[in-house]
């Protein structure tokens, strides 16, 4: 039951997160010079919703275990 | 006829910015021009002409055919000339301030139009007396439903940044911007601030999330541009919000340092008595209403006090250059107050702003900026001479240079003002008397008229340039 629930969970935030991720990459980008940097597209993701929230939290998410388990390792 | 390319419009893919015979034409290419028409079938950019936020233009496809043969040139419109173009490190910070201002209230007017702005660059955005103006119609594209805001992180470093470094830290933004053209980088303004600023929420969004998020990204490249599969980032009323949000913070911020300044104060602490303000008044009239001049430079505007004689006597428009922020303040506040056509500058006259960026010609230096038809240097020459060490022929012969007519106010040492410059340092300046300064001046110009101000010896004289 668990496995299953994590693995929609997963499914949902990869599907919303490479939607979201994307979409500054789409036609306009011939006159959008200004390159908007990746930390805008996080933040404005994050600005956006709950649902951009959990996107950015995912992408993070291999960094934040990885950091915290930094932590208790050395502790 | 010649077809002069002007040189801050290269980057932009969708058409170019030329001199042609004094007159200003901007060129619409072929591959934008899809966007163009889009954006101007709904009307927007007539109604942000209707309110002054757009310079007007007028097609004149006509031309196309002899002047830009063969190189993809959809349409061709004109624009009128900015009798001067100034940059955003040569703004005071209520200048820089209405910048950010009327950016975001483009913006979210072209929102409501399906379109949106394709940058934030400050330098989109020009001045005709204290009022900004959007200069840019090619920055226009169509909007779609969900789009990030790509200029957030420019809009931020070039206009809200150098403004929190004044409202924060009463660090003025000239400096600093000058040397990077591109305003003030995120991740070098993030290391200013204290924990404490994180207790403010827009501080917490727009500057400290934001360059921890563009410096703790490395590595989330690929995620990216795995899948082209559109949806809403940003939702259109998220990003109204964001603007409306942003607008509201940056029409609170004030300088930090916004007690008096020696200059702000100085129509009060001078050495003047009343009627020789008065006389000074009339004799600036005279010279105005005499000579005719529309395109005045003061230089040592202060709060603008004679840019405003000079208007009131027939001057069209007043560059007021000073170096001092709260004199720079009051003169904007006041232009704007009172709807005086005077565009206040900053201005180090011993360090004026040089040609810089690509080539050494993307951004001008001041005199790449055309002339004056007139000048006024009213009580300025004994602090280029005796604050700045530089000796009076080369300011006067500078002075001269600038424009054809002119007035300059020479004070002498034993003049109160002058004796607190030289009251901590040696007196080196032997040479400096008027008998010097119009001798020197008579080799290149004519005087036309003198008029003694005090007893001590302050001087006004009225100068004609010589044909060389």
């Amino acid at each position: 039951m668990r496995e299953k629930r994590d693995c929609l969970v997963k499914r949902f935030s990869v599907v919303l997160g490479i939607s979201f991720l994307t979409l500054p990459f789409g036609p306009q980008d011939a006159f959008a010079y200004v390159d908007p940097g990746s930390g805008s597209i996080l933040l404005q993701l994050m600005l956006g919703g709950v649902a951009g929230i959990g996107v950015v939290a995912k992408l993070y998410w291999q960094r934040i275990r990885d950091g915290v388990f930094r932590i208790l390792h050395k502790s | 006829m010649t077809v002069d390319r002007i040189h801050g419009s290269f980057r932009d893919p969708s058409g170019g910015v030329y001199s042609v015979n004094g007159r200003i034409l901007r060129t619409v290419t072929e591959t934008y021009a899809h966007q163009f028409h889009f954006v101007h079938r709904t009307g927007l950019l007539d109604r942000l002409r209707a309110r002054g936020w757009l310079l007007p233009y007028e097609f004149v496809d006509d031309e196309i055919s002899s002047l830009f043969p063969g190189q993809g040139i959809e349409h061709l419109l004109e624009v009128p000339r900015l009798l001067f173009v100034s940059h955003p490190y040569e703004w005071p910070f209520s200048a820089l301030k209405s910048a950010a201002l009327l950016h975001l209230d483009v913006q979210v007017s072209a929102l409501e139009a399906g379109v949106t702005l394709s940058d934030a660059s400050a330098y989109n955005v020009q001045f005709q007396g204290p009022i900004p103006v959007f200069i840019d119609h090619l920055s226009f594209r169509r909007y779609e439903p969900g789009e990030i805001w790509t200029a957030h992180r420019q809009f931020c470093e070039q206009f809200l940044l150098p403004l929190l470094l004044r409202a924060l830290f009463g660090i003025s933004h000239n400096a600093w911007y000058r040397g990077n053209l591109e305003g003030i980088p995120l991740e070098d303004f993030r290391r200013l601030l204290k924990w404490q600023h994180c207790l403010d929420s827009n501080l917490l969004k727009h500057v400290v999330l934001h360059a921890w998020l563009h410096q703790n990204s490395k590595g989330l490249e690929g995620e990216f541009s795995a899948v082209r599969n559109v949806s809403s980032a940003l939702p259109v009323a998220a990003f109204r919000r964001l603007l409306i949000g942003l607008r509201a913070w940056i029409q609170k911020l004030t300088p930090a340092d916004s007690a008096m300044s020696t200059w702000q104060d100085y129509a009060r602490t001078n050495s003047y008595r009343t009627d020789e303000v008065h006389i000074k008044r009339r004799f600036v009239h005279e010279f105005v209403e005499t000579e005719r001049p529309k395109h005045l430079w003061d230089l040592g505007c202060n709060a603008g006090d004679y840019a405003k004689v000079a208007l009131e006597a027939g001057a069209s428009h007043v560059i007021g250059f000073d170096s001092d922020q709260g004199a720079l303040e009051a003169c904007f506040v006041r232009a704007v107050d009172e709807r005086l056509a005077i565009q206040p500058v900053f201005l180090d006259i011993a360090n004026p702003s040089p040609n810089q960026g690509w080539q050494e010609s993307e951004r001008p230096g001041l005199r790449g900026r055309g002339h004056a038809d007139a000048v006024l240097a009213l009580a300025l020459i004994h602090h280029l001479v005796i604050a700045k060490n530089i000796p009076l022929d080369q300011v006067l012969d500078w002075l001269i240079s600038l424009a054809p007519l002119g007035i300059l106010e020479f004070i002498p040492k034993a003049d109160p003002m002058v004796q607190r410059l030289l009251s901590l340092r040696e007196d080196i300046f032997s040479s400096y008397s008027l008998e010097t300064c119009l001798a020197h001046l008579e080799t290149k110009a004519r005087i036309v008229k003198t008029c003694h101000l005090s007893s001590q010896g302050r001087t006004l004289v009225w100068y004609e340039r010589r044909n060389q």
